[in-house]
């Protein structure tokens, strides 16, 4: 699929001309379609979706199986926010510990310099 | 009437409940992207300066700035010296781990530049490449770990002999590791901020079908008043499953 493809597809859906024109602005400059591309492409869609579905009077949140998903996606998103918080501390730690032993390294590069200059007297 | 005039209150209020959920993963990740580019930037300062400290120090000498520094009138006498001779191989020698050490600074912070400005961009944006290379990351992340303190055991094993035996093979050697380890420790992070951005994509397009499903299921119940909503909707619906599957085709072209 071209983006010129998705540029013809996008003018004949069923989605509001301020959809299609938010989508086109997506499209307009690019030269390759990527997963950011389709990322944001999606969000307008459901952006619209959503949209339609409130002027259609249709909620869900009271609904146990809706409240049910709700809790499942807060707490996937929840775990992942900690492992990646775990990751984050992991790699600072390290990098401090790397730190440290850059330093006795530099002393001893220093020591090795010094003892070469002796050594050229 | 009344009956009716409650379960609109109740949509209504459920409509203000079903707001898409907020990105919190995003501005969390956003804000361990921030610390993290703040402590990468430390240790860019840091890795900037791995040869600099020893090379500044060098540099002087050669320029004659430093001589006085040196400890003993012996030592002040051999740096003038020394400043006099490189043109000779010794100093040629410094000269030139000058000039390779700049480039290893200057090599290091252009790429570390670009890893900070472009790592939370590109964490959302997956090739099929990327995407299997993450997946393959998440599944061996606890190996990594493994693999990274058995690394530094071994790494520090490597320092603490240098500090013995203070050879500058030993030396190159351990720059070396210190260099190698230094750039694994960055990919580590970006990988873990892309692995996290591929997870909550995953998590958030799943929760989104399901949302979608069930007010379809919803709408359906009430086509006999909402039918032309309730086809308009299902267009739609069926045009976002085929983007996505336009996007699936692309990632695998």
């Amino acid at each position: 699929m071209t983006i010129q493809e998705l540029k013809d597809f996008f003018s004949k859906s069923d989605f509001s001309e301020i959809s299609k024109s938010k989508i086109m602005s997506i499209l307009d400059g690019k030269e390759k379609l990527g997963n950011g591309i389709f990322s944001q492409i999606k969000a307008v869609m459901q952006e619209e979706l959503d949209s339609d579905f409130n002027d259609a009077g249709i909620g869900v949140s009271s609904n146990p199986e809706a409240q049910a998903a709700k809790k499942d996606y807060d707490e996937k998103l929840e775990k992942i926010g900690s492992e990646l918080d775990e990751d984050m501390n992991f790699l600072e730690n390290e990098l401090k510990d790397l730190e440290e032993m850059r330093n006795q390294v530099i002393k001893a590069d220093d020591d090795i310099k010094a003892d070469k200059i002796r050594q050229s007297i | 009437m009344k009956q009716t005039i409650e379960q609109n209150k109740n949509n209504q209020n459920d409509i203000e409940k079903d707001k898409v959920p907020a990105e919190s993963i995003t501005s969390k990740g956003e804000e361990r992207y921030e610390k993290l580019s703040h402590s990468l930037s430390n240790a860019k300062t840091k890795v900037g300066s791995w040869f600099k400290s020893g090379f500044d120090k060098m540099g002087r000498l050669l320029k004659g700035g430093a001589v006085a520094a040196l400890s003993t009138p012996e030592a002040a006498a051999a740096g003038a010296k020394f400043v006099t001779q490189k043109t000779t191989e010794g100093g040629q020698f410094v000269a030139n781990k000058v000039e390779q050490g700049v480039d290893f600074i200057d090599m290091k912070a252009d790429q570390l530049d670009e890893w900070v400005e472009k790592t939370y961009e590109s964490a959302s944006q997956f090739t099929n490449e990327k995407v299997r290379a993450t997946k393959e990351f998440i599944s061996q992340k606890a190996e990594k770990v493994k693999d990274f303190a058995i690394d530094k055991v071994e790494l520090a094993q490597a320092v603490a002999s240098l500090l013995q035996e203070k050879t500058a093979k030993k030396l190159n050697s351990v720059k070396e590791g210190v260099a190698g380890r230094w750039g694994r420790l960055v990919e580590f992070g970006r990988n873990s901020i892309a692995a996290a951005e591929l997870k909550r994509q995953e998590v958030k397009k799943a929760y989104q079908q399901q949302m979608n499903s069930m007010k379809m299921a919803i709408l359906e119940r009430q086509a006999v008043i909402q039918q032309e909503k309730l086809e308009k909707i299902k267009a739609k619906i069926a045009q976002l499953q085929q983007v996505e599957s336009f996007e699936a085709n692309a990632m695998t072209a």
